[in-house]
């Protein structure tokens, strides 16, 4: 990912923007592969952590004197505060943890496609919520004026950290527990793994890797709204975890890189290119639809995703599983 | 002294009784062996005890306390370990790794947890395959993984359903083998599900027949092989 990093750094500002893009997104897909590759349950509700953490820190910093007219519901204190961006960044991350825990200790009694859905209702409340708590959050309006601390090399730095403590977590017994869990629920219960407990700590974990994802995107575009994190976050976030490898952490990582840089360029077609004089451009929405048929022919051809159930370690070598 | 008992326990299934007031009492130390035609409720009794099929009527009691409303897994954590007929590994993980699972429910840490595993492992015979993937090994071996992590909850009652299901003879002895050892090696009382009467000859010093979901005969084993029902039921009825 550096070398990634260096080589954007040579490619110029375009370039540059793409790295910074694809590490926003790998914050967020490695948040929901702590949970989606352990516990098997494939989460269309985790945008919800973002949705939460890019709000709670512009709570924080957003705006300088223009906070109270953009949120004038918000308490004195956080109308009043001058939190660093980076404190921001870890009380908002704690934040969409708190969500998680709360929200978990329901969800988290389902199983397969009960908890899908029910992750999927999760997304829908709360955005609702946030996008008529006009008080706090502007409602269906854009918040503007957020700090612009997210370049390359920070966004870079939050991607390290969310690989590692995504990484403590899958070689932790706990992570151990909850591939129980995913690999056979009867079996694990009868091993002695209480499966909701399990769940719910994958689950909080998740939520405070993705909502930093959430704060590092509102802090790198400088303005929030509620609808960016809706459906297509959620469906580029999933294409993601999902082409590089549902079981694997790597496979998060490379499906971040790989499905920006896809869209980036599909993107770039349909602005259009010059070909000796001649435009050629991609109709419009021409990238949500190929995204769609890459994701369908990987999960007809690759179930497994790019890398499969591999890891990379930082030696190179296979995993070592024991 | 421990014991495991079932009083008068009845589970319905829609219109089916699948087990009706049915009384075990499984003692340490002993060997118990659970017969029955197929449909006894042989299976169906295992997951009462288990905490995975609540019965309709009747308790399941641990040295004389209620365990009714414990679910499988906080049973698993206070001695009643099972397997599974259909063995359900968790066949993505490695050999040593589906046995640390749940030597980690008693183990203060990791490590503890890996040794714990090591011994049941090497105890099924099983050390050498000890990094291989579950879902590689032949169907023998398994079932004796399937043991060995219920052997790792450091159990005082194992229930083992059908263990010696599908294999050869030769490995059938080894099975015997490992089931004799049991409650002298681990402490815990064998519930030995088996259709092989042989097997269960060998090891068994008692056995209980269902047949229908009733109780069909208690005892010795001797005296069970020798009952005229129990007969009717294998070789007359069946």
């Amino acid at each position: 990912m550096a070398l990634l990093c260096l080589i954007a750094v040579l490619g110029g500002p375009y370039l540059t923007d793409i790295a910074t893009e694809a590490m926003i997104y790998t914050v967020m897909a490695v948040g929901i592969s702590i949970f989606m590759a352990n516990s098997g349950i494939v989460s269309f509700g985790h945008v919800t952590f973002a949705l939460v953490g890019a709000y709670a820190s512009a709570w924080q910093t957003c705006c300088a004197g223009m906070r109270g007219v953009f949120m004038p519901g918000l308490p004195q204190f956080l109308l009043d505060s001058k939190t660093p961006v980076l404190l921001a960044a870890l009380v908002a991350s704690l934040l969409a943890s708190v969500v998680a825990l709360v929200s978990g200790a329901a969800i988290m009694r389902l199983t397969g496609a009960a908890a899908s859905i029910a992750l999927l209702s999760l997304l829908f409340i709360v955005k609702t919520i946030y996008e008529n708590w006009d008080s706090v959050t502007a409602g269906q309006s854009s918040l503007v004026g957020l700090p612009l601390y997210v370049d390359m090399w920070t966004a870079f730095g939050f991607a390290s950290a969310a690989i590692v403590i995504a990484q403590v977590y899958n070689a932790s017994s706990f992570g151990l527990l909850l591939r129980a869990t995913r690999e056979d629920e009867a079996a694990a219960r009868a091993s002695g793994v209480n499966i909701w407990r399990q769940r719910l700590i994958a689950f909080v974990i998740s939520a405070f890797v993705t909502g930093a994802g959430g704060v590092l995107y509102g802090h790198y575009l400088g303005t929030l709204a509620v609808n960016v994190f809706w459906l297509d976050m959620t469906f580029v976030t999933l294409a993601m975890v999902v082409v590089g490898g549902m079981r694997s952490l790597t496979g998060a990582v490379v499906g971040a890189f790989a499905v920006t840089g896809l869209r980036q360029t599909l993107l770039a077609l349909e602005r259009g290119v010059d070909l000796g004089g001649v435009s050629i451009s991609l109709p419009s929405g021409a990238q949500e639809i190929a995204l769609a048929v890459i994701l369908l022919l990987i999960l007809t051809f690759r179930p497994q995703g790019l890398v499969g159930d591999n890891e990379m370690t930082w030696f190179g070598g296979a995993r070592d599983s024991s | 002294m421990s014991e495991l008992n079932t009083e008068a326990i009845s589970v319905q299934f829609q219109g089916l009784r699948a087990l009706d007031s049915v009384d075990l009492s499984l003692k340490e130390g002993e060997i118990l062996g659970l017969l029955g035609p197929n449909g006894a409720g042989k299976t169906t009794l295992v997951n009462v005890i288990s905490g995975f099929q609540r019965p309709t009527e009747g308790t399941v009691r641990v040295d004389g306390k209620s365990v009714g409303g414990l679910t499988p897994d906080a049973l698993a954590r206070c001695g009643v370990a099972r397997t599974f007929q259909s063995v359900r590994l968790f066949r993505r993980l490695s050999v040593l790794e589906n046995v640390e699972i749940s030597a980690l429910c008693h183990a203060k840490s990791r490590n503890e947890a890996r040794s714990t595993a090591r011994r049941a492992l090497e105890f099924v015979g099983l050390g050498p395959v000890a990094r291989r993937l579950a879902g590689e090994l032949p169907y023998a071996d398994e079932r004796r993984v399937g043991i060995a992590r219920a052997l790792a909850l450091r159990p005082r009652f194992l229930l083992l359903d059908e263990p010696a299901a599908g294999m050869t003879d030769s490995e059938c002895r080894d099975l015997v083998e490992i089931v004799r050892q049991l409650p002298q090696s681990f402490g815990c009382a064998v519930l030995l599900i088996e259709h092989n009467i042989g097997l269960v000859m060998e090891v068994c010093n008692r056995l209980h027949v269902l047949n229908g979901g009733r109780t069909l005969a208690d005892g010795p084993v001797e005296t069970v092989r020798n009952n005229p029902d129990v007969i009717a039921a294998y070789l007359g009825g069946a």
